[in-house]
């Protein structure tokens, strides 16, 4: 358990249906955090000079901020829009004036919002939008990590960064996860994240080797 | 808890004297800076005739320098396939992140952010307010936001030794907020709204929530988004919460209450804040010119805020200015020869018990206008010809104009707003 100076924040774990534990991160597991996203916008082609915009909630803050701190750290510009329908026209704006390269995290609410969704950039799509959006890949919040495609296309499914966290499947398929690191500030032990998917473990064709989450059931 | 006042003691009380040298300092380095890098300022001053050499002290300036405003951004940023409106003074690339303000009045406009690895920023000066509002090492701060104005916050708590709690500013988040204020106990949060604070007050009693015990641990709470109305005022007062109104700084920074609740304080060392145009009645608008902003910093703003304001020392001993904000030029309808904002129509419609959420607007085709029109939210199923003459009634008494109204019911005019406000002037 990590003091309040050590914390960078409290968040939500995805998926909680109201009894979940706060989910503490340190900054020593942002760090981490970090280095697996710089990974993860990197395997979306992200690079120096192109912008990423985040579409998500404030209680998201534990699992977004370390992207938005790789982003930074890859020479990349981001902005931020809130995963609501009252706030689609900010992702539209954003989409038409800074032209990013990849928008990440686009749900339902916000294409209930849009008039169309640029195919331009990458799009990385919650499950409640990815099956609307020719050519998106997967933004799966999965616990306490995201779940996040890569150039290999969707059927690859999402990674999910192998230095923090063990995944499986439990008997009804549902994805439970794990901190790989006992140091972590939160601890979890099997958390079940209420998703369906089977975990394909083999290299990938982006080049990375962490595992992917590949939804069946959404 | 430790007792002192001021976490920047000698900057937060410095003399009026003191303010204005480092005011003038901060000028004359910043003037040059965004004359060279900001195409806007650059067009704006060669437009008007006026050099950087032209402005040695805060009086040349106050004489000289040309205002700039949303509108000339907006029509710089067309003109100019500019994102920015010509108010960037950094390379693209040296631009770690792009936010935007929160668009009620039209498209959001962008604000470029530059802060080196391991910097809280800008807005440091929050950690004023907070400290005020009694958060110190090792609290835990719930802010219920939204995301689109960037981690700059939870930078400024983490650089007090506290840490953020995050929340979503809806009332979907209700259950988690309730049961982690009680479980983690945070200090304060950032932020309520009228909107959230109706929704705790109908929300909570079906959740089985008693506000005032679920909100305890709070020493202080953010209210911003729109004026704090009467009956929200005296519900959180009645929960037993101090709420500290804050409010936008014509687009450079905010502005914060203190314990004094006696005006908004802004910080005149980041700051050089004009009240121009000050009518009769004691209505200016605020004009704002940011110091410390070498990123795109604006200089002379007009921000459209009308606003009271005091340059006196506060009863808390902070020698900084501080406003009252009283509405938007631009929302000014003019009838009869009265000129009427939405705040001075909102306690009118508040007064009346089934309209008691405060929602409305103004309807403002003209600035001009023969007779004041009124949509106005209504809770329930009241009998409405009574109910529209019981507030044609209200708004006559205290805004001295009887009004036309047009009553709907109040979600009607919640879907119009984001969760923490709703547009207060609508053109039809
Ligand atoms: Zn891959
Ligand atoms: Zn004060």
């Amino acid at each position: 358990m990590s003091t309040t100076r050590q914390l960078w924040g409290i968040g939500r774990l995805a998926g909680d249906a109201g009894n979940g534990p706060p989910y503490r991160v340190s900054g020593d597991d942002v760090r981490k955090d970090f280095k697996a996203a710089i990974a993860a916008l990197q395997s979306l082609g992200v690079g120096a000079g192109d912008h990423v915009l985040f579409v998500s909630m404030l209680s998201e803050a534990a699992q977004v901020g370390p992207f938005e701190l790789a982003a930074s750290r890859l020479g990349a510009r981001y902005s931020s829009a809130d995963a609501q329908q009252f706030d689609a026209h900010r992702t539209a704006t954003l989409v038409r004036r800074v032209r990013p390269k990849a928008v990440l995290g686009v749900n339902a609410a916000v294409l209930a919002g849009l008039d169309e969704i640029e195919v331009d950039p990458a799009v990385g799509a919650r499950p409640d939008a990815i099956d609307r959006i020719p050519g998106a890949t997967w933004w799966l919040p999965v616990g306490p990590a995201v779940a996040v495609g890569c150039t290999a296309g969707r059927a690859a499914g999402g990674h999910v960064d192998a230095g923090e966290w063990r995944i499986e499947t439990d008997r009804e398929g549902q994805v439970r996860i794990s901190n790989a690191r006992p140091e972590r500030a939160t601890a979890l032990d099997r958390w079940p994240t209420g998703i369906l998917a089977s975990i394909a473990a083999g290299p990938c064709g982006c080049g990375r080797d962490d595992p992917r989450l590949v939804v069946t059931t959404t | 808890m430790t007792d002192e006042r001021y976490i920047d003691p000698q900057e937060e009380t410095m003399s009026r004297a003191d303010i204005e040298r480092v005011q003038e300092a901060k000028l004359l380095e910043l003037i040059p800076w965004a004359y060279e890098h900001s195409p806007l300022i650059r067009a704006t001053w060669d437009a008007a005739g006026v050099h950087p050499r032209d402005v040695r002290s805060l009086a040349d300036f106050r004489e000289r320098v040309p205002f700039v405003d949303k509108d000339s951004i907006r029509q710089f940023r067309d003109a100019h396939d500019d994102p920015y409106g010509g108010t960037l003074c950094i390379d693209e690339s040296e631009i770690s992140a792009v936010f935007s303000t929160s668009g009620t009045t039209g498209d959001p406009t962008l604000v470029a952010e530059s802060v080196p690895r391991g910097e809280t920023g800008p807005g440091g000066a929050l950690r004023r307010e907070f400290w005020e509002m009694g958060v110190r090492p090792d609290d835990l701060f719930a802010v219920m936001l939204f995301t689109f104005r960037g981690p700059g916050l939870s930078r400024i708590i983490r650089s007090m030794g506290a840490a953020p709690v995050w929340f979503d500013h809806h009332p979907d988040d209700f259950a988690r907020f309730f049961a982690w204020s009680a479980a983690l106990e945070p200090v304060a949060l950032y932020s309520l709204s009228g909107p959230l604070i109706m929704a705790l007050q109908y929300l909570a009693p079906a959740m089985g929530v008693d506000v005032a015990d679920a909100m305890s641990c709070y020493r202080g709470i953010i209210y911003a988004g729109e004026p704090l109305g009467l009956r929200a005022k005296a519900k959180t007062d009645e929960w037993g919460l101090e709420l500290f109104v804050h409010t936008g700084l014509g687009d450079v920074g905010a502005a914060t209450e203190c314990k004094e609740h006696d005006g908004c304080h802004f910080w005149e060392d980041g700051a050089l804040v004009e009240w121009l145009d000050v009518d009769e009645s004691g209505r200016g608008e605020l004009v704002a010119t940011s110091l410390d902003d070498r990123t795109a910093p604006l200089i002379r703003y007009r921000s459209d805020d009308l606003v009271r304001m005091t340059f006196d020392r506060c009863a808390c001993g902070r020698t900084h200015g501080r406003f009252w904000p009283l509405g938007r030029k631009g929302d000014e309808v003019v009838v009869g020869g009265r000129t009427v904002l939405p705040l001075d129509v909102w306690p009118a419609v508040e007064a009346v018990d089934d309209c008691a959420a405060g929602l409305f607007q103004v309807i403002r085709s003209a600035r001009e206008a023969d007779v004041l029109r009124l949509r106005v939210g209504y809770a329930g199923s009241p009998a409405l010809d009574g109910l529209r003459e019981e507030v044609i009634a209200s708004v006559a008494t205290v805004v001295g104009v009887a009004p036309e109204v047009e009553l709907v019911p109040n979600d009607a005019l919640l879907r119009l707003g984001p969760p923490h406000k709703i547009p207060r002037v609508a053109k039809s």
